[in-house]
């Protein structure tokens, strides 16, 4: 099961819809918010379910960007 | 992976991102365990020339996590989708394992003492015949061992890397702008402009992290302005300001259009020009002088309404642009790639960009310069440093010069004249020259030349019959061709140094093994070396008599490097990069010692050692940055070709591409990439997440010409040229859009080979070919 994590930034007056649209995924861990963005985690069951989530998290209304910062996949090794 | 491990992973991961966002701070990672039981080192990613940090986790001898390194100035923690599975690409399931030999038409495993043997044994029967085609993704030490090797061993410099195919424009514009080559600017320069302009670049989708590094400024309420001045509207399209599209080739015309105005508003900075330029004009990189009122003059041809007719841009747009570089309160910095450099006149437009910049004024400063990105992770470190070219010899010297040679021989250890005088072939000549058969063989290292060459049909379709040796890690569609197939060990499978597009050294260590038999480049030459030693080549001893690669370890005992268990127990890498850092220190590219980029996340070079402190260079000729620069000089171009310590402002005239679309083939054809797949994909085509991202090659077109030819999405459509024809699926409306008239195909797709209908026309004097303009015909089939 990859497991990886996102920043994500948007303008400030997305942010808590942004927010709130993050609590509605399915294997998606909200971290605490800085200034400079949202944290996030995704777990995954597949890899190309890890792609479809980075690509959702970029589709998010409000998102600028949703940037990989981590990525563990010693499960499909 | 069990419920308490995931959770510790996840709690890894969380405090990553929320580092980059600068929420917390993150651990030094120095090869140290990380809580979730992975032991982290720092390795450069070894795909574009960005050369963004990694965090690579190693977990039982295998790479199983990947993390954008917070220490890194380059990328700050950020990666693209590419980085963060360059540990996948690892793992593909049809890595070479074992080398292979061709008999009885077949490719079947060997080991490798056959190998090394038969490619030892057809250089002793064809020494001054057989060439070396390299790549911008050898490391520094990978480079400059084939350097020894050919050029300092066998006498011969036919080496070339693919290089020339991407950046050789750029650097022949440096050489004849300031006279040398290397940007003088930084990324540092990309957090302090105000301005930028994309030269028919895309970084958004070739230099994500870098894009991102921009853009992302914008957020935190900063206003950076941006022109996207392109040929198609693409991914960077959609965060510029502007988007101003011009014909291909129009670019020639626009720059000297912007020169033009500047001057005629009087809003150019003579000061500056009169104190750090001279003029001069011609169609080489020699010229003649040009006087100030001549120059002017012969600007005079480059009016808005010549700029339109020949480029396709209004006079709004033109001044737009004028206007952008002649504020004074603005920090303007030019960007440009392969939409530049792969040019029938890649040198001159690479000289006419940094001709607005001096006019303006616009160099030298933070946020002010004219910067070249590069696509390979050492095509800067290696290629250029090290100088793998055929007229090049190590640190920026050259084969056709005496004392070079001279030099080399002495830093070598080798006897005089050892080193030919003649140039080598660049790489169109090379492979010409493979196709008619005046180079019986080539030892093809790192790279997919049966993709990646212009005009494939007459260039590669003879490989077959020629001695051809590839080192590679996956089966490429040069492999195929082969005759002998060396397994090669990949990135963190071995020790490396690379050098990014910012004059930046990285260092790295091995990690894991590679897998099966494959084995490092480095290891491979000097094993070929040794057996030609064993044959009797006299090239293959230095001045003492001893083997051409004599290393001793700490104690003074010679290493038998040829032998791979001996190899193995030694970081050769240092000790040849040691050996290569004295080669670079008469141009003043000195780099940093091994030592310290081990402590780094890279130095930009010029590296000097001020008061027992090694120092590192953000922007070269720059007075208090640059240490080589004279006092009181301000900015000193010092190596300026004419030795006045000034940089060149050329007149370099608009002229047509050699082909043009015309009533057969009435379409530009225009090639590139895309972000998901590096180069010819045989890294990333093993991602799975990359290929199901971006499975097949395909064509864009206009949507106003996909109407007028019924073509939708998903239709088949035929692209002919003069040369060849290919079949692949249209994608209209889709990622970017070219202009009317324009079709676009990426070349990643090894089963949609679209350099068979490319042209091989090249510019004349970077040798660098022009993937962006040819003419075809569209047809839906």
């Amino acid at each position: 099961m990859p497991i990886s994590s996102y920043a994500i930034r948007c303008q400030d007056e997305e942010r808590q819809a942004v927010v709130d649209h993050l609590h509605t995924m399915t294997g998606v861990i909200v971290g605490d918010e800085t200034p400079n963005g949202i944290p996030v985690v995704v777990e995954s069951g597949t890899t190309h379910q890890a792609r479809e989530s980075g690509e959702l998290l970029e589709a998010i209304p409000g998102v600028e960007s949703a940037v990989l910062v981590y990525h563990n996949f010693e499960d499909e090794l | 992976m069990n419920s308490s491990r995931r959770d510790f992973i996840k709690s890894a991961a969380m405090a990553a991102a929320t580092a980059v966002l600068g929420g917390a701070t993150h651990q030094h990672i120095h090869a140290a365990e990380g809580a979730d039981g992975l032991l982290w080192q720092k390795a450069p990613c070894r795909f574009c020339g960005t050369g963004c940090g990694t965090l690579v986790g190693v977990k039982e001898g295998r790479v199983v996590a990947v993390q954008g390194d917070l220490e890194c100035p380059v990328n700050k923690g950020l990666l693209c989708v590419k980085g963060y599975h360059a540990g996948v690409a690892l793992y593909g399931k049809d890595r070479l394992k074992t080398p292979l030999i061709r008999k009885r038409g077949r490719l079947v495993s060997c080991g490798w003492d056959e190998a090394i043997t038969a490619i030892a044994k057809e250089i002793m029967r064809n020494p001054s015949t057989f060439a070396v085609y390299g790549s911008g993704q050898w490391t520094v030490p990978e480079g400059f061992s084939v350097m020894k090797f050919m050029k300092g061993g066998l006498g011969n410099n036919h080496v070339d890397p693919n290089a020339r195919l991407c950046m050789a424009s750029a650097v022949v514009g440096m050489l004849t702008t300031y006279g040398v080559d290397e940007p003088s600017g930084c990324y540092d320069d990309f957090d302090e402009c105000d301005t930028v302009i994309l030269w028919g670049n895309n970084p958004a989708e070739m230099h994500p992290v870098l894009w991102s590094r921009i853009v992302d400024r914008r957020l935190k309420g900063e206003k950076v302005e941006i022109v996207d001045l392109g040929t198609r509207r693409t991914r960077s399209t959609e965060g510029a300001d502007h988007y101003i599209e011009f014909q291909p080739q129009g670019d020639l015309a626009i720059a000297n259009g912007i020169c033009r105005l500047l001057i005629k508003w009087n809003k150019h900075d003579k000061e500056w020009i009169d104190r750090h330029c001279n003029i001069r004009q011609g169609p080489d990189g020699v010229g003649e002088p040009m006087g100030w009122d001549e120059y002017v003059k012969w600007l005079d041809t480059y009016t808005p309404d010549y700029v339109e007719k020949v480029a396709g841009i209004s006079e709004r747009q033109l001044t737009l642009l004028a206007e952008l570089f002649a504020d004074r309160k603005r920090k303007v910095l030019s960007l440009w790639c392969m939409g530049m450099n792969q040019h029938t006149r890649g040198t001159w437009i690479n000289n006419l960009v940094y001709n607005v910049h001096f006019i303006s004024g616009q160099f030298g400063k933070p946020g002010s310069t004219a910067f070249s990105l590069t696509g390979q992770p050492s095509a800067c470190g290696t290629c250029r440093e090290v100088g793998t070219l055929g007229h090049a010899l190590p640190g920026g010297r050259l084969v056709a010069k005496p004392e070079h040679r001279a030099q080399c021989e002495e830093l070598w250890n080798l006897p005089a004249d050892r080193i030919a005088p003649k140039p080598g072939m660049h790489t169109m000549a090379m492979f010409e020259a493979l196709q008619k058969g005046d180079l019986s063989g080539v030892w093809v290292q790192v790279t997919n030349p049966a993709q990646t060459i212009p005009n494939l049909n007459g260039f590669t379709s003879k490989l077959r019959d020629r001695f051809l040796v590839v080192s590679d890690v996956y089966p490429t569609v040069t492999t195929d061709l082969a005759t002998v197939v060396l397994p090669s060990a990949m990135w963190v499978e071995k020790n490396g140094v690379y050098g990014n597009s910012e004059r930046r050294t990285q260092q790295w260590f091995k990690m894991i093994d590679p897998p099966g038999l494959a084995r490092d480049d480095v290891w491979q030459v000097i094993a070929v070396a040794h057996k030609l030693y064993e044959l009797g080549h006299p090239g293959m001893k230095n001045k003492d008599g001893d083997f051409l690669f004599t290393f001793k370890d700490s104690n003074g005992k010679s290493i038998e490097a040829w032998k791979w268990d001996e190899y193995k127990k030694h970081n050769i890498d240092k000790l040849l990069f040691e050996e290569y850092r004295p080669f670079t220190q008469m141009k003043h590219k000195d780099v940093a010692p091994y030592d310290e980029l081990v402590k780094t996340r890279g130095l930009r070079w010029p590296v000097t050692n001020q008061n027992g402190q090694w120092r590192e260079t953000k922007r070269r000729f720059v007075e208090g940055d640059d240490p080589f620069v004279e006092n009181g000089r301000g900015i000193d171009f010092y190596w300026g070709k004419q030795k006045d310590h000034k940089a060149t402002i050329w007149a370099r005239p608009y002229v047509a591409p050699p082909e043009v679309p015309d009533e057969e083939y009435p379409f530009w054809l225009c090639t590139g990439r895309v972000l998901e797949h590096w180069h010819t994909g045989s890294m990333t085509r093993r991602v799975p997440q990359l290929n199901a991202a971006m499975p097949e090659a395909y064509v864009e077109l206009h949507p106003v010409d996909a109407a007028k030819l019924n073509i939708s999405t998903g239709d088949l459509v035929r692209l002919k040229s003069r040369r060849g024809e290919l079949t692949l699926p249209a994608w209209i409306n889709g990622r970017s859009i070219p202009q009317k008239g324009m079709a676009f195909v990426p070349f990643f797709d090894e089963t949609l080979l679209i350099n068979n209908v490319t042209l091989d026309a090249y510019c004349p004097m970077s040798k660098e070919p022009d993937y962006k303009k040819c003419a075809v015909k569209v047809e839906k089939v």
